[in-house]
């Protein structure tokens, strides 16, 4: 039976336009920064000192280059390598966090419950982006530090979601029946709670990557995030924040920009696609 | 009432205790202190700074330092700011006025523009007013709000010329209120941006859920005009779950305002923040940090408040 539904889901997902949309954008991105740079002759570190600084796009550049003479096509790139690294692998510690606390809280419920529901309420009432400065304040901005930051910081609603698919698993028949028959709480709680907790969580997975991505770009946007001369998406817009470069060389900032976009739009759709597909009212 | 209202104090108060106590840790932890400044000055020898560490109650723990801090922040007394050596309550206060009319300009626009479009979206599907709405939802979910500000900067401040680029009034405008909500409409625009797609889908899947109630049929089977029946019974009982996105969204505007502010050079809280940062001036960030969590607390208390006197049930649990 479990089967059976999970193959529906997955062929609802299959039909649906707007998530394979979304994967593709999602796929494509990631192929051309994977492995573009390793096709073409791309330096996003050095200067290059006979084109100049500031240029507008050209054939040797086809984005023109920045402040110091690099080239903005292969920052571009491997930028977008590290947005998408800093947005998945935030997104994996979230989930790494929050699933064994939501489990923890749904399933032993008593103080455990209390303590981590509260302490999660009270992180989603205060606005993560400030918690996530302070933070950066104090052990520096870096690609780990930001890394770490968003996916400790995200482990609430991941929690939460798990909680309360647990909170409804545990009295359900079959694990009455497990405890029943002698089974440990270990095996119980991985081999027949977790399994059954995690598919509703996969469409907000897919959602956190996107929230990631975004702040992480907010925050090298403002300095905070990743620092040169290594790149992001974020951090190459920094430059506009200079009304020279935003008025006179939108080459530099618009395509980062749109790329942000891109990929939020396709992570979006991916997770909308999974929410439908396993909702069982959908069509 | 005063029960209910005084119940949900005594909640944000463990909350207020905790998020402070944790930024409090997390600043001592970090480098460059003051007496690192002092001691790698070389100007003080080690007993001095011994014992200026003491005069400064240093040497305690940390739980009870906090507890120290936490009794000056109820003097009013917030520390002294290191970059610029004003008092940090001083500081923090100028800058509370200008975040408040940003983010309030903000979120209230969201309301009265995003509330209404879920009702129409709602009532009548498919629509042009449908269409609209989803693709404002869809800019406010996957347009990062800097880089929204900097194409408005670019389009309509550079290009256009119809607003300023940055900042709360222009030199020498004496102040008055045209210039001021001129500064003020591009960065409340961003900021309104981005919470509004949740507010018309949370209103227009809250309506249309309402809009299937034995009630409605009855009110429609009593021959009332749709426009009756959606206005008068239907949104009343759809804005429980309206109010509840608007309080999750609260945060997230605020984190939002932080970037918002420091683009448009807005004299906010949010800039005070980001320049607190850079330099690494602690006691400023800390008081921010402390200001910020007040406004998420009473903001949440004001939600509270309207709670219960949208469902009168809440206040009798």
């Amino acid at each position: 039976m479990k089967k059976i539904m999970q193959s529906q889901a997955m062929k609802k997902f299959l039909h649906n336009k707007k998530a394979m949309l979304g994967l593709f954008i999602v796929l494509f991105l990631m192929a051309v920064v994977v492995f573009l740079p390793l096709f073409m002759d791309l330096d996003p570190y050095t200067t290059d000192r006979a084109a100049g600084f500031n240029k507008p796009p050209s054939d040797a550049h086809i984005l023109g280059t920045d402040d110091v003479g690099r080239d903005l096509f292969a920052r571009l790139l491997y930028g977008g390598r590290i947005s998408l690294f800093v947005g998945i692998t935030s997104t994996i510690i979230s989930v790494l966090v929050g699933i064994p606390l939501g489990l923890i809280a749904g399933y032993f419920r008593g103080a455990a419950e209390s303590i981590i529901m509260r302490t999660a309420d009270a992180f989603m009432s205060f606005p993560s982006m400030v918690l996530i400065l302070v933070l950066v304040a104090v052990f520096g901005p870096s690609i780990l530090t930001v890394t770490v930051v968003i996916g400790v910081l995200g482990w609430t609603a991941i929690a939460k979601l798990i909680y309360g698919n647990v909170l409804s698993i545990r009295e359900r028949e079959y694990i009455q029946a497990t405890k029943a028959v002698g089974m440990k709480t270990m095996p119980i709680l991985f081999a027949e709670v977790l399994p059954n907790a995690i598919p509703p969580v996969w469409a907000n997975i897919s959602f956190r990557v996107a929230g990631a991505i975004l702040t992480e770009s907010s925050l090298s946007f403002l300095g905070m995030g990743v620092q040169t001369p290594q790149a992001s998406w974020g951090n190459i817009i920094f430059a506009a924040q200079n009304l020279m470069v935003l008025t006179a060389r939108p080459w530099v900032w618009l395509p980062p920009g749109l790329c942000i976009i891109l990929v939020v739009i396709g992570f979006n759709f991916i997770g909308e696609g999974v929410r439908d597909a396993l909702d069982p009212k959908t069509k | 009432m005063l029960k209910y209202v005084f119940k949900r104090l005594l909640y944000a108060v463990p909350v207020f205790l905790g998020i402070t106590f944790a930024v409090y840790v997390l600043i001592n932890l970090a480098p460059g202190g003051p007496l690192s400044i002092l001691a790698s000055s070389g100007e003080m020898s080690l007993s001095d700074l011994e014992a200026l560490k003491i005069s400064l109650g240093l040497d305690k723990p940390i739980i009870v330092r906090y507890f120290m801090w936490l009794g000056e922040l109820f003097r009013g007394d917030m520390g002294i700011s290191y970059r610029t050596s004003q008092e940090v309550s001083l500081m923090v206060a100028q800058r509370i006025k200008p975040s408040l009319m940003l983010t309030g300009v903000g979120i209230l626009g969201a309301i009265l523009i995003g509330v209404p479009l879920g009702i129409i979206s709602a009532y009548k599907p498919n629509s042009i007013w449908d269409h609209i709405s989803t693709f404002v939802a869809f800019i406010g979910a996957s347009v990062p709000n800097f880089f929204l500000s900097l194409l408005l900067i670019y389009v309509l401040a550079v290009k256009l010329k119809l607003f300023p680029t940055s900042g709360m009034y222009s030199a020498g405008s004496g102040n008055d209120i045209g210039d001021l909500l001129k500064h003020l409409a591009l960065p409340a625009f961003v900021c309104g941006i981005q919470p509004i797609g949740n507010y018309i889908k949370q209103t227009k899947s809250s309506v249309l859920e309402v809009l299937n109630e034995e009630y409605i049929k009855t009110a429609r089977s009593k021959g009332l005009t749709n426009v009756v029946i959606v206005l008068k019974h239907a949104f009343r009982n759809a804005l429980i779950p309206i109010v509840t996105t608007i309080s999750l969204s609260i945060p997230f505007l605020i984190g939002g305002a932080v970037v918002t502010e420091q683009i448009f050079a807005w004299p906010g809280i949010g800039s005070l923040m980001i320049t607190a940062i850079t330099s690494r001036d602690y006691p400023v960030i800390m008081g921010v940090a402390v200001l910020i969590c007040i406004v998420v607390l009473v903001a949440n208390l004001i939600l509270d408040l309207i709670y219960a006197a949208l469902d009168p049930r809440i206040k009798f649990k």
